[in-house]
């Protein structure tokens, strides 16, 4: 009802409260509700810089969830954990076989990244193996650890990212590089030194000390581009059960045997799975190496140096390092800074890309020398290595094909360690000359312009003489 | 032998018994089809592009070497043409030959 002895609108004090309550003039009531609501969006919106603000778009979070054969883990791997819990990740434990454990809640997931240690268990009662392949789907990481005794739920994680596991209760023997301490066990407690040698795992870091690693041996697809063999078996390791003979044909043997293998998921989901659990205890982290050797020449390591290979290769899995975006790219006439609507034949393109790769805590430059773009129908008719950019940013110029018709560019960067780069821009139309846009005499038909001229002019001399000859 | 002996007989024949009006038409003809011979040398070692060119410059060369001969023909007194008149004769000339030349400089491109 509209107040008609007031007229005047109100700060939201207590001055209109002498009028009836139903005189509230309707611009009162429109008032509140606006500041009222005004006051709401700025909290929300206060809120939501500041979760932004603090994720700094990283490329992963820093929920984690730890499943655990049994909650004795945590203690038992207590460096690891806390190495973890000090880059900031936010670890929760569970045990494999809680109920009460989900990835996902609602479909919003409620872990950023999994730790999977329970190659034991076969009963995985929250979280199952499916949700676990739907989670790396969804382009999350796992870091998932075997041993000896492999239940069938991590048995079947790592065949779904196409890494084979060997037999139940065989073990990685190696007769020739086992530690001292082992002499006189199995030779099981295998002394690996033959890690990948690409950078961009490792952030270009060299392991000091040799890795101690006791546990089942895995075999990966040796052509696919996906997986690697991050830590390899020596040449004379192989796999087998350890109190039999053995068998003439062996699941995997050498340098075949990846003891920590990774793979690198097209939508930028990182797998590092490890063939041994101890290979992240406490006891192996703080353990000195010494291969064993005859006359006990070999070198002693006062510090093995899993807890320095576990602290890189977590790094890399929870996509803190080696992972690249676009950060801006365009394309226009050389001379202009918009792009056009189309392009003609012969047109001269100017291309930019800037590229940031994340360090783990923000983006930055990423600065190569073998980024390239095609300008491609179908099939590339153009294809450019951009020169050492700086500061990330790229830039190519060149002259459109002399064919017309729908283009793309394209730059895909795809290197090992590295997460998958593509940007495609699409469609970019090319138009062939409009009939005046073509040169207007051709060289090549001076000689036919010529001939005819002359012709002509032949034809006029000739005719002067014709009508004015004398007989 | 026989044949310089032959080639000098024309050679006395055509310069005592041709009028001078014939001698004219016919240095004209040899200069076209001299043009002609060239142009066509040309695209044989360039190539035929552009063909529309090339065309329309051969085509100016014969039309008007055609159109040289049928006024030699109409001009020339051996012939019986006696009731076209040297003036029509060269009127024809001149107007199918722009004609002719009409049609080439449109294709030449």
């Amino acid at each position: 009802a509209r107040c008609l002895v007031e007229n005047q609108l109100y700060l939201f004090t207590d001055h209109w409260a002498h009028l009836p309550v139903r005189w509230i003039p309707l611009g009162i009531v429109r008032f509140t509700v606006m500041t009222v609501c005004l006051r709401l969006l700025l909290v929300i919106a206060g809120l939501v810089a500041v979760a932004f603000a603090s994720g700094n778009d990283a490329p992963s979070g820093k929920r984690v969830l730890a499943l655990l054969d049994d909650l004795k883990i945590k203690w038992t791997h207590s460096l690891f954990f806390k190495s973890l819990e000090d880059r900031g990740y936010s670890v929760s434990y569970h045990a494999a076989s809680d109920p009460a454990v989900r990835l996902k809640k609602y479909g919003e997931w409620n872990y950023d990244n999994l730790i999977l240690f329970a190659p034991s268990s076969s009963d995985f009662a929250g979280v199952t193996a499916a949700s676990i392949i739907e989670f790396i789907d969804s382009g999350h990481n796992v870091l998932v650890a075997g041993d000896s005794e492999l239940g069938g739920p991590t048995r079947d994680i790592a065949s779904e990212c196409n890494i084979e596991f060997d037999e139940d209760s065989t073990q990685v023997i190696d007769h020739f590089n086992f530690d001292v301490s082992d002499f006189n066990g199995g030779h099981t407690v295998v002394v690996a030194d033959r890690v990948l040698s690409v950078p961009a795992f490792f952030g270009g870091k060299k392991i000091d000390a040799p890795v101690l690693f006791k546990g089942i041996a895995q075999d990966i697809e040796e052509d696919s581009p996906l997986l690697y063999n991050v830590l390899a078996g020596s040449a004379t390791a192989y796999s087998a059960f350890p109190e039999e003979a053995v068998p003439s044909d062996v699941f995997v043997a050498g340098s075949k045997i990846a003891l920590v293998s990774a793979l690198q998921a097209r939508n930028n989901a990182r797998v590092v799975v490890s063939g041994s659990l101890a290979l992240f205890s406490d006891k192996f982290f703080t353990s000195s190496v010494q291969r064993y050797s005859a006359d006990g020449s070999a070198q002693k390591f006062e510090k093995s140096g899993n807890e320095q290979f576990a602290k890189l290769i977590t790094q890399w899995a929870f996509q803190e390092r080696g992972i690249l975006r676009v950060k801006s790219v365009s394309h226009h006439l050389v001379g202009q800074t918009e792009a056009p609507a189309y392009y003609t034949l012969q047109d001269e393109v100017e291309y930019t890309i800037e590229v940031e790769e994340w360090n783990g805590r923000r983006w930055v430059p990423f600065v190569t020398d073998d980024l390239q773009v095609e300008f491609r129908r179908i099939d590339p008719f153009v294809r450019i290595t951009f020169p050492q950019g700086k500061d990330g940013n790229y830039s190519a110029r060149f002259k459109i094909p002399d064919v017309n018709g729908v283009y793309t560019f394209k730059v895909e960067y795809v290197r090992p360690g590295y997460g998958f780069l593509t940007s495609i821009i699409r469609p970019i139309a090319v138009h062939p000359f409009r009939h005046n846009a073509y040169e207007r005499f051709i060289p090549s038909a001076f000689p036919y312009y010529a001939s005819s001229i002359s012709m002509l002019a032949g034809i006029f001399v000739f005719s002067f003489v014709f009508l004015y000859h004398r007989d | 032998m026989e044949a310089i002996s032959l080639f000098k007989e024309f050679q006395r024949g055509y310069s005592d018994r041709t009028p001078r009006l014939t001698k004219i038409i016919d240095v004209f003809l040899l200069y076209v089809l001299l043009t002609g011979v060239l142009e066509f040398v040309y695209c044989a070692i360039v190539g035929t592009f552009p063909f529309n060119s090339f065309l329309a410059g051969f085509i100016s060369t014969v039309g008007t070497f055609v159109l040289g001969v049928c006024l030699r023909l109409q001009v020339s007194p051996a012939n019986h043409f006696k009731n076209i008149s040297k003036e029509r004769a060269f009127f024809d000339f001149i107007f199918a030959n722009v004609v002719l030349h009409l049609t080439v400089f449109n294709f030449l491109g």
